[in-house]
């Protein structure tokens, strides 16, 4: 702990250490737009001609049915819908249960976005902010080794696509082979007609 | 009598004829309106890639929606089978679960492309699979339709009259159970989308090919019209062709850069996720809180003790000083040498008080501030004092040529300079100042 005292006191100041609370929640909030922004940012990248939009104009995505972006999408949802195992006194083993909803009855529309509850989040994070923890990251063998949980699950399933032999990186590598080879066919044509 | 029956048979033939006619018709213009034909019964063939594109895509945009759906079913079921409910909730949960699954049959019923059925294998007109010839001497490049079983998505039969569903999440084991047999189904449909997918991107590339060919062919029959105009007709293509180049790497620029925010969009999401988990985990942060507020500010590791201290300041840190001793500036010179204060060090050319004053001010102004206090018109004082205060202001001093000793500025910190080598020096400014 390292302290800087600003001022000299006529009596005895009360200092608390105390969990960090409002940062906690302050990064799930990140979490939670981080989640939300490329899973609306890759639907709409593989979004095939016939998706007509509100305005009755057909828009074409990118990346029209490409497949390793409907396999993220896929493992989004599919990781953030599970339960995860927890110590046994742990009632909390999926994501609604700590106030981020994914679409219960009364948020229907949803549709595999996540919402934050910030009056739920709040209750749970003052009164099981521990148990929360274990929710996100956890030794289930006492190897003190986190081996489950939410973050930690879904962090491994997101390094296939950031790893620099990842599957994103090489589509990448081959989008900047196919440009340079056809830039390459280009100026042999333009030379030809010189 | 045997007239009138000539008559009523004759009636009879040629509507029979009429409505023989309107079938042929029918049945011409719905192929004509697919650009297809029917092969036999189970299959159906067609002729350009853009067909069959977009025949994909209307698949892709159904099989999207059914896996949409069993992911919220997943979620109802592992809702149902992790949450604190009561019977009557399971049932509510249990009530979209039902629907939803209705929902998917009534999709399979509806999904059809042009007259072809592409899921409901029940109906009589589903053909199984769909057909592509893109020339006469290639073989057919075939897509075998899914067939999809009731049993797998958890129904007795396909029917909505009456529906029997076998899958249900009422009380928690049996929804664990459902969780199981989701994740089969979405893996089927996954599975499904990524051979859609892999097609529709190798129906691009014959596109791609059959564009190139016609484009040659058109030049060929332009070669042997005209000579002259064979040239300009090579020009324009060869323009037209650099313009289609262009057109192409734009396109695949677009792609790559939409590649690059996807990743990046994931590793900011992975960040975030480490906050959460790894070992900077915001879980293990501590806060310090004082009451009243404005006089602490502070930062506590991992590992401090939660609780609640009672501190008294009674005085806070000044500015560390250390003074030489009465001199008269007019008359001492300081001789010339290096000198180096915080491990910076620095050539002084020589000179009086005031000039080595000026020096200290002008190299060490981050560590120090130099000052000559006048006592009377004879005497001053040279004060050196730190910018920092507390621990942090400690001045370390390196003085191989006795600068400083010149002046006597040690002589307040009480060092035998004739008995002590330079390092111990160091260290017992330190100490001293750091006391002061």
């Amino acid at each position: 702990m390292s302290l800087t005292f600003k001022k000299v006191t006529d009596k005895e100041v009360n200092l608390t250490v105390n969990n960090n609370t409002k940062l906690v929640k302050e990064k799930i909030n990140s979490f939670v737009k981080a989640y939300n922004d490329l899973l609306k940012f890759s639907e709409n990248v593989i979004k095939p001609a016939l998706d007509v939009q509100e305005n009755g104009d057909e828009k074409k995505g990118i990346l029209p049915l490409n497949s390793s972006v409907a396999n993220l999408i896929h493992g989004l949802r599919i990781h953030t819908s599970n339960a995860y195992p927890t110590a046994k006194n742990n009632s909390i083993k999926i994501l609604r249960m700590i106030g981020i909803d994914q679409g219960s009855t009364s948020y229907g529309d949803l549709n595999g976005y996540l919402l934050v509850e910030e009056k739920k989040l709040d209750e749970v994070l003052s009164k099981k902010r521990n148990l929360v923890g274990q929710f996100f990251a956890f030794d289930s063998n006492n190897d003190r080794r986190l081996d489950t949980g939410f973050a930690f699950k879904m962090a491994q399933f997101l390094r296939t696509y950031t790893h620099y032999r990842g599957v994103f990186q090489t589509q990448i590598k081959g989008r900047y082979n196919e440009i340079r080879r056809l830039e390459n066919t280009a100026y042999r044509i333009k030379k030809s007609t010189d | 009598m045997k007239k009138q029956y000539n008559y009523t048979g004759t009636i009879f033939l040629r509507k029979v004829s009429i409505l023989f006619s309107i079938i042929i018709i029918l049945i011409f213009t719905s192929c004509k309106s697919t650009n297809a034909i029917y092969l036999n019964k189970r299959s159906v063939e067609l002729k350009r890639p853009v067909e069959m594109q977009l025949l994909l895509e209307r698949l892709e945009v159904h099989l999207q929606t059914i896996e949409d759906i069993l992911q919220r079913n997943r979620e109802l079921a592992i809702q149902s089978s992790n949450g604190i409910y009561t019977e009557g909730d399971r049932s509510l949960i249990d009530l979209e679960f039902q629907e939803l699954l209705k929902e998917i049959c009534r999709i399979r019923q509806s999904a059809h492309f042009k007259g072809i059925v592409l899921l409901n294998s029940d109906h009589p007109n589903w053909l199984g699979k769909v057909s592509l010839k893109v020339d006469s001497q290639s073989d057919l490049i075939t897509f075998v339709l899914p067939n999809f079983k009731p049993d797998k998505f958890g129904v007795l039969s396909w029917s909505l009259k009456p529906f029997q569903s076998k899958v249900h999440v009422k009380t928690p084991a049996i929804a664990n159970d459902a969780i199981g047999f989701l994740d089969k189904t979405l893996f089927k449909i996954a599975f499904e989308r990524a051979r859609i997918g892999a097609l529709y991107n190798r129906l691009y590339h014959i596109k791609n090919l059959q564009k190139r060919l016609s484009k040659k062919e058109n030049r060929n029959v332009q070669l042997n019209v005209k000579i002259k105009k064979q040239d300009r007709a090579r020009g324009d293509s060869k323009l037209r062709k650099i313009s289609m180049i262009q057109k192409r790497i734009k396109k695949v620029k677009l792609e790559r850069t939409a590649l690059k925010e996807i990743k990046n969009k994931v590793k900011t999401l992975r960040e975030q996720l480490r906050y959460l988990y790894y070992y900077n985990s915001v879980f293990k942060q501590k806060i310090i809180e004082t009451e009243p507020p404005g006089f602490i500010e502070g930062n506590a590791n991992n590992n401090t003790t939660l609780g609640t201290y009672k501190i008294k300041i009674l005085k806070l840190a000044s500015p560390l000083r250390i003074t030489s001793s009465t001199l008269n500036p007019q008359r001492v010179t300081i001789p010339k040498g290096k000198i180096s204060i915080n491990d910076k060090k620095e050539m002084f050319s020589g000179g009086d008080v005031y000039a080595f004053n000026k020096f200290l001010n002008k190299y060490f102004q981050s560590i120090l501030l130099a000052k000559v206090i006048h006592l009377n018109d004879k005497q001053a004082k040279l004060i050196l004092e730190s910018k920092e205060i507390g621990k942090n202001g400690i001045i370390k001093i390196s003085d191989p040529k006795r600068i400083l000793s010149s002046l006597n500025i040690y002589n307040n910190v009480k060092i035998d300079l004739m008995e002590l080598n330079y390092k111990e020096i160091q260290m017992k400014i330190c100490l001293t100042l750091f006391v002061v």
